[in-house]
């Protein structure tokens, strides 16, 4: 484990060097995802200066849908995004090989080999955020109350990570993936609503198929009390399955690749 | 002790036939006619604990493809690889610690980074001890000559000076055995030299198998012990470097420096079955069989003293005798 751990301090280390000497992507890298959160918080306000509740959702829980939504995209972009945007091109110019040699869990450093810091401001700022917005809605959580409702971010972020892991693994067939993984960005504009918003149908398809409202609608669910357990269960569920699957189809690619690359 | 053992392995790729133009495109869209290429076929050898062996064979022979599957990149078709005892390709960690492969056209450095991070993350990541990192460290460093360099932000480096250090990266973590896919590709030649030096210097104190692919026949006469050629997938031959020389030379080379019109030389020449390979005013390079080549030196050393400046007998080199192998 600390094995583990000390290689991501490494990567930590490469991505600040990097930050470093291209300044500018440095500032410029988590700005579009900062704006992003911005404009939907201006926009849900302009919203509810109309009504008080839209699906049941009041205008603070529909900010902390917007601020969850925001930290789990620029975690998962801190983390994973760039390493899983290189995938591609490591399948297509054959770096892969050499990667494969390594005596360490492939699917890590496929995960965390290309650290994004520019997104860390973003990380604090959506934190700070959902703290804050958290004591709105609810005021007296205890600590297991706590625990859950992270643990519901935490398998929000496992849900992002299988989904374009999944997105990523399809370059082993289809060479080409990267405008699949560029449109699917706008999943998260989806995503990022109240779930009940939607008609029954694409509820369902948010849920089993896309579970992105399972990803971020249910931690705001949990805290108002409008979970059942045995949904909150099947979120839990949801998260694990996904995270499986994605393993199922990059050990799929993996094999394609050995058996058929030259 | 036999540290590789390959027994009939055969590796089989399939790939699409792409018909031309938009109508073939999309054509392929609806059928696709799937074709096979047998890259590899029923290979068979084995390899001895710090044998140094060079792996030869023109584009596409199956070279890269048999170092893949002896690493466990690529699975064989059919057959039995046995490499330390383990089944490459399970590529279980405690045989990926004990290998080591370096592709000469594919870099696992950092471009905007010393190789000296590239270096620490390996450390890391093969659980290296710090006392043996460091040894190693200076070890390799002091052996290829690259001293503050490695500092040095890797795309500010050289070609050259790049290999070197994916070299040393590849061999912090002591490998029993190495493989090198053209490891001298589009490299100076000093550089050349200093990691060919290199190589057999690791090799005598380490140890270290070492199975060397390259198109630069200089690369194997110099590392290599062995010599493996391969052709469409198959062992042409498997052996000592020496034996081989010796068995394809039938011929030797006789350079002649002359001074003065080479007529007469090419008149007592005449006599003899030879073939002259290139000539001048100055210079004559001529071919002549093994077992004549004493006699008509001694009578063109007698016949023609005065025409003669210089005159030298050599091997015939290796890439004539590889060229003569394949025609």
């Amino acid at each position: 484990m600390l094995r583990y751990f000390n290689i991501i301090v490494k990567f930590l280390k490469y991505a600040f060097i990097q930050a470093l000497e291209y300044k500018a992507n440095f500032i410029l890298g988590g700005l579009f995802e900062f704006l992003w959160v911005i404009l939907n918080v201006i926009f849900f306000k302009a919203l509810y200066q109309n009504t008080t509740s839209i699906a049941g959702w009041s205008v603070d829980e529909v900010l902390l849908l917007v601020f969850i939504c925001g930290l789990v995209d620029s975690v998962h972009s801190f983390f994973f995004a760039s390493g899983f945007i290189d995938i591609p091109n490591l399948i297509r110019q054959g770096n892969l090989d050499l990667l494969l040699l390594k005596p360490i869990n492939k699917r890590f450093f496929l995960s965390f080999r290309l650290i994004n810091v520019g997104q860390i401001l973003n990380v604090i700022f959506n934190v700070v955020m959902i703290i804050i917005y958290t004591n709105k809605i609810t005021t007296n959580l205890s600590l297991p109350n706590v625990l859950l409702f992270i643990l519901l971010i935490i398998s929000a972020l496992i849900i992002v990570n299988a989904f374009y892991f999944s997105l990523s693994m399809l370059a082993f067939w289809v060479i080409k993936v990267n405008a699949i993984i560029g449109y699917s960005q706008e999943l998260f504009t989806v995503g990022n609503k109240p779930i009940n918003v939607y008609p029954k149908m694409i509820q369902k398809i948010f849920t089993y198929l896309i579970p992105l409202g399972v990803a971020f609608s249910y931690p705001i669910l949990y805290l108002s009390h409008k979970l059942s357990t045995s949904s909150l269960i099947a979120g839990f569920a949801i998260a694990v399955i996904f995270f499986a699957l994605s393993h199922v189809l990059y050990r799929r690619g993996i094999k394609k690749y050995t058996s058929a690359t030259s | 002790m036999k540290v590789i053992n390959v027994k009939d392995i055969s590796k089989t790729y399939q790939y699409y036939k792409k018909q031309e133009g938009i109508r073939g495109s999309l054509k392929n869209l609806i059928h696709k006619e799937i074709l096979s290429k047998e890259a590899v076929r029923n290979l068979s050898f084995s390899i001895e604990k710090g044998d140094m062996v060079g792996f030869i064979g023109m584009n596409g022979a199956g070279k890269t493809t048999t170092l893949k599957m002896l690493s466990g990149i690529l699975k064989p078709t059919s057959g039995e690889v046995d490499v330390l005892g383990y089944n490459p390709f399970d590529k279980k960690n405690d045989f990926l610690k004990r290998i080591s492969m370096v592709m000469g056209s594919r870099s696992q450095l950092w471009l905007d980074i010393p190789a000296i991070e590239a270096f620490a993350l390996n450390k890391e990541i093969y659980g290296i001890e710090e006392k043996q990192y460091k040894d190693t460290l200076d070890e390799l460093v002091e052996l290829l000559n690259v001293g503050q360099l490695i500092n040095t932000q890797v795309r500010r480096l050289s070609l050259g000076e790049r290999m070197k250090m994916e070299l040393i990266l590849s061999l912090l973590h002591s490998p029993e055995i190495i493989f090198l896919d053209e490891p001298t590709i589009g490299l100076d030649v000093v550089s050349q030299n200093v990691i060919r030096k290199m190589l057999k210097a690791y090799n005598q104190k380490h140890n270290i198998t070492i199975i060397l692919t390259s198109h630069n026949l200089d690369d194997i006469e110099t590392v290599c012990s062995k010599l493996m050629i391969i052709d469409s997938g198959q062992l042409m031959f498997n052996g000592q470097l020496e034996d081989f020389i010796q068995k394809q030379t039938s011929t030797k080379i006789l350079r002649i420096k002359c001074s003065r019109d080479p007529a007469r030389i090419k008149a007592v020449m005449g006599e003899h079955r030879v073939e002259i390979l290139s000539e001048d005013n100055e210079r004559m390079n001529v071919k002549v069989s093994k077992e004549s080549v004493m006699q008509l030196t001694n009578i063109l050393m007698s016949e023609c003293m005065n025409d003669i400046k210089d005159i030298s007998i050599e091997e015939a080199d290796m890439q004539e005798i590889i060229c003569n192998l394949y025609i």
